[in-house]
């Protein structure tokens, strides 16, 4: 053959040929060898290195696995001098393309026999693998895939399948409810590209009804770009950024297929070629639909699953739900005291459940009856007008509400309430009336004390003479009397929910929110208080309890601004009174005096008899005056002390020197040398020791002494007045202190009666302790025990 | 050499009573009804002073503080007298009273009081 045909065989043929000699150097590559090989020329290819095909590609198995160099057919055919053939995979490193070659190694040999070199032949099964490879995904999808639940898994797998294979990269994107697309899947042959692609994609989306993504989603019919070039990929671009983005992206062919379910187009999955040298052609469209409906498939499947299953979820979730329901019924009927009444109008039957047996079964079992045996049961006082209800509701109405009364048979009376439905027929006449019927006489008792309880309430509220308010916790009235309505001029709406500081003391709303306060913190609280309405001061007593219902303060009021007025005027009047009889026998003393003095040279001793007599009487009267103002004071607790420190002894001392001044008759002895001070009200004081010591002389009018003794008993003060008189009956002793008491003896004494009285009443208020031991005969001792320091609450200490 | 005494009492017939008994007792007596007549002979010399509490006009406690006003007035004893008690006693005391009688008193004590005061 001539040679140069041979060449120009070898450079046409579209396998890529390669000659190897025995030692493994390459001698001879036609044109697609070089091609193949990413060389310019065969001579660049057999210039360049000794494993020219591994320096630019990875070199990968049917599988996919590495393989090392010396497992290359052609090595191992050299090693054999053996017929090698595989199916190998040439990945482009940096672009991520594969391409399928079926390799022989053949070897040959010289004339003699020897060995002489190896040719290899490499043919591009891209073509034919990816047809297989499709195949195969197609059974892919269809089992195992199929299998899985979720689509979402699914979909991902598939996307992984078909690329590198079948794509540089593939996008399966799915409609929205709400009628957006959204990418649901992407792969790609170079994964850094997934990140930008990821980017311009959500930086630049797919407009809404633009372009070609919305275009297939519209028609349902697959697209091809076959071809893009450079310029009509920057010219789909929005603005520089995305044309630089969609640059780098470098799709260079792109088919676009809906992915239908039963005629409805749920999404589409693109598939493109970027940097690889591949195409797509319009040949590949039944193809790509093909496994594109698998996918399809996968996705409709999986809905379907999920479908049947929430819809066999729902399914049981309502078995559940209603019998739970009849379980419900069925414990509420129980546990409520209810039953179920049902009365067949035409054939006048009635029957009920069990738990209403008693109320309206007879000496029978069966729970059934007629109307008539019905309303028998019920009291003859209900009966009428159940049984008018009754008919009236059958007329007209569709639900049926009574209360009403049975008699059991052992003649005690139950409420019954019941409330159903009547059921009518086609012509709106009523054939049938469901009651549940409830056994509600508790509840009745329990309104009916209720009720009582609230009428009593009521009617002491409503008749109170006293003013009643009930406050909420933020100060405002809920209710008020009608007294409190009188005191305050106004009708109830009008004051209603009006804040009580407000009403009640306006002009002295902090004092009252103090007493308010201090009321929240003890619950209840007594006192008085002021108030001013209206230019008019008034005194209120209160009576007040926080804890009267929750949330509900309640305030009882009386007026007793009169009350106190009166008694103010009368203490008033007491005070002058006593003041105006004063000075008159202030004047009868002085003449009196003037009168010994001017018959002083006279010899008559009547006249100055007479006259001591007079005298003696106005201290009588000034007595009787002191101790009927002591008596008001008392009876009205408005006995008041002004309180000092002294020296006990030093007072004693002075107060009986003076006292023996006027008493000729006894000597008074002070015993107990007492240095002490103490607290107290001097001129009380001096009131309680004179009427003792007074007493002591009068009711020993044959001793001659009185004897005083003090001492202190801890925190306190002892004083005994003890004389020699003639004593006490035993039987007197415990009344001794009372008002009036006057004690039977042979002894004539005047007087009212209340020296005794006044001096133990002051003594207690001063918080002090009044006792007497007597013997009949012998005399009688009053002790009088008074603290230091009293525990009162005013204490004014000059 | 006698005491001089000021007596203010608005009761006439009780004025006069007491005037004589205190004259009678040795005293310079001068009496008067009430503050504006005081006022007047403000200026006597005075060893002690017998002052009812209720007068018409300015009240024993005003007289009484009025005179311890006045440099001359700071030490000469006064006495009030008086039909009320309640803290009486004690207002006399923060006017500057020495002391402080409850009407009706017996003469006998109002003498001592008097006597008292003149010669602690």
């Amino acid at each position: 053959m001539d040679p140069n045909l041979l060449t120009e065989t070898l450079a046409h043929v579209p396998h890529g040929i390669i000659v190897l000699d025995n030692s493994g150097r390459l001698i001879y590559a036609n044109q697609k060898a070089a091609d193949m090989t990413g060389f310019k020329s065969p001579e660049e290819m057999i210039l360049n290195s000794t494993i020219p095909i591994v320096s630019n590609f990875t070199i990968l198995d049917q599988a996919g696995r590495a393989l090392p160099v010396d497992k290359l057919p052609g090595r191992v055919a050299i090693q054999t001098q053996k017929l090698q053939s595989a199916i190998l995979r040439f990945k482009d490193p940096q672009i991520g393309v594969e391409h399928w070659f079926s390799v022989q190694a053949v070897p040959f040999f010289n004339a003699d026999g020897s060995f002489k070199g190896v040719v290899n032949t490499f043919y591009d099964i891209t073509d034919i693998k990816k047809s297989e490879l499709i195949l195969n995904i197609l059974n892919q999808v269809s089992s195992k895939l199929l299998a899985t639940r979720s689509y979402e898994e699914g979909l991902r797998k598939y996307t992984s399948l078909v690329v590198p294979v079948v794509a540089d990269w593939c996008a399966i994107d799915i409609l929205s409810d709400d009628g957006d697309l959204i990418q649901f899947a992407i792969s790609h042959v170079d994964s850094s590209k997934i990140a930008l692609a990821n980017k311009v994609r959500a930086q630049f989306p797919p407009q809404k009804n633009q372009g070609g993504l919305w275009h297939v989603l519209k028609t349902g019919q697959t697209e091809i770009y076959p071809e893009i070039t450079p310029e009509q990929l920057a010219s789909s671009a929005v603005n520089k950024r995305h044309r630089a983005m969609l640059l780098e992206l470098n799709i260079r062919s792109v088919i676009i297929a809906p992915l239908t379910v039963r005629n409805k187009v749920l999404g589409l999955i693109t598939y493109a070629y970027s940097d690889s040298s591949r195409n797509f052609t319009p040949r590949d469209i039944p193809q790509m639909n093909a496994i594109t409906n698998r996918a399809a498939l996968l996705l409709d499947n999986s809905r379907l699953f999920n479908t049947a299953t929430r819809l066999i979820q729902t399914q049981k979730k309502y078995v559940a739900e209603v019998t739970e329901s009849n379980n419900t019924l069925a414990l509420a009927l129980d546990v409520g005291n209810m039953g179920v009444w049902d009365y067949h109008i035409p054939e006048d039957k009635i029957s009920w459940t069990d738990r209403l047996k008693p109320f309206y079964g007879n000496s029978t079992e069966t729970n059934s009856s007629t109307i008539k045996h019905f309303l028998d049961r019920i009291i003859p006082e209900d009966r009428t007008r159940v049984s008018k209800k009754l008919q009236k509701a059958l007329t007209n109405t569709a639900i049926f509400e009574d209360e009403y009364r049975v008699l059991l048979p052992n003649k005690e009376q139950r409420w019954i309430h019941k409330i159903g439905e009547i059921l009518r027929d086609n012509q709106g006449d009523p054939v049938r009336v469901i009651t549940i019927d409830t056994d509600i006489t508790e509840r009745k008792l329990i309104e009916e004390t209720i009720r009582f309880s609230e009428n009593k309430f009521k009617s002491v509220f409503e008749g109170s003479l006293d003013i009643i308010l009930i406050v909420d916790d933020h100060m405002h009235l809920t209710d008020i009397n009608p007294s409190g309505c009188e005191f305050l001029h106004a009708p109830k709406l009008k004051l209603l929910g009006k804040n009580i500081a407000n009403v009640i003391s306006p002009d002295q709303k902090p004092q009252f929110i103090k007493t308010w306060k201090k009321l929240q913190k003890s619950a209840t609280l007594r006192g008085t208080f002021e108030i001013s309405l209206d230019g008019h001061k008034y005194i209120m007593e209160y009576n007040a309890n926080a804890q009267f219902l929750p949330g509900q303060t309640l305030f009882v009021l009386r007026d007793i601004t009169k009350r106190v007025e009166e008694e103010n005027r009368r203490q008033h009047l007491l005070s002058i009174a006593s003041h105006e009889l004063r000075t008159p026998i202030t004047s009868i003393k002085v003449f009196v005096d003037l009168l010994h003095t001017q018959f002083k040279n006279v010899k008559d001793p009547q006249v100055h008899d007479y006259l001591s007599k007079i005298n003696e009487k106005t201290i009588t009267l000034t007595q009787l005056i002191s101790d009927l103002l002591d008596l008001a004071r008392i009876d009205e607790g408005k006995l008041e002390f002004s309180w000092e420190i002294f020296d006990f002894k030093d007072f004693l001392d002075q107060l009986l020197s003076d006292l023996q001044l006027t008493i000729k008759t006894h000597t008074i002895q002070s015993s107990g040398h007492l240095n002490q001070d103490i607290v107290s009200d001097k001129s009380r004081l001096n009131q309680i020791v004179i009427n003792l010591v007074k007493n002591a002389v009068k009711y020993s009018p044959d001793a001659t002494q009185v004897i005083i003794k003090s001492k202190k008993v801890g925190d306190r003060l002892s004083f005994s007045v003890q004389d020699f008189g003639i004593g006490i009956p035993k039987k007197d002793l415990p009344k001794i202190f009372n008002l009036y008491y006057r004690v039977e003896s042979i002894m004539k004494i005047h007087g009212l009666g209340v020296g005794l009285y006044i001096t133990s009443q002051i003594v207690k208020k001063m918080g002090g302790k009044i006792s007497v031991v007597s013997k009949l005969g012998s005399g009688s001792t009053f002790t009088v025990d008074l603290p230091l320091i009293p525990k009162v609450e005013d204490k004014k200490i000059t | 050499m006698k005491k001089n005494l000021i007596l203010i009492e608005d009761d006439d017939a009780l004025r006069e009573g007491l005037a004589l008994i205190l004259i009678h007792q040795q005293y310079q007596v001068r009496a008067f009804p009430d503050n504006a007549h005081f006022q007047k002979f403000k200026n006597l010399p005075v060893d002690i002073y017998l002052i009812d509490y209720r007068l018409p006009g300015a009240n024993g406690l005003t007289i009484t503080q009025n005179i311890r006003r006045r440099a001359a007035g700071k030490a000469t004893p006064i006495i009030i007298l008086s039909a009320s008690g309640d803290n009486l006693p004690d207002k006399a005391r923060s006017a500057g009273a020495n002391a402080f009688i409850r009407k009706p008193f017996e003469i006998s004590d109002l003498i001592i009081q008097i006597s008292r005061l003149l010669n602690p």
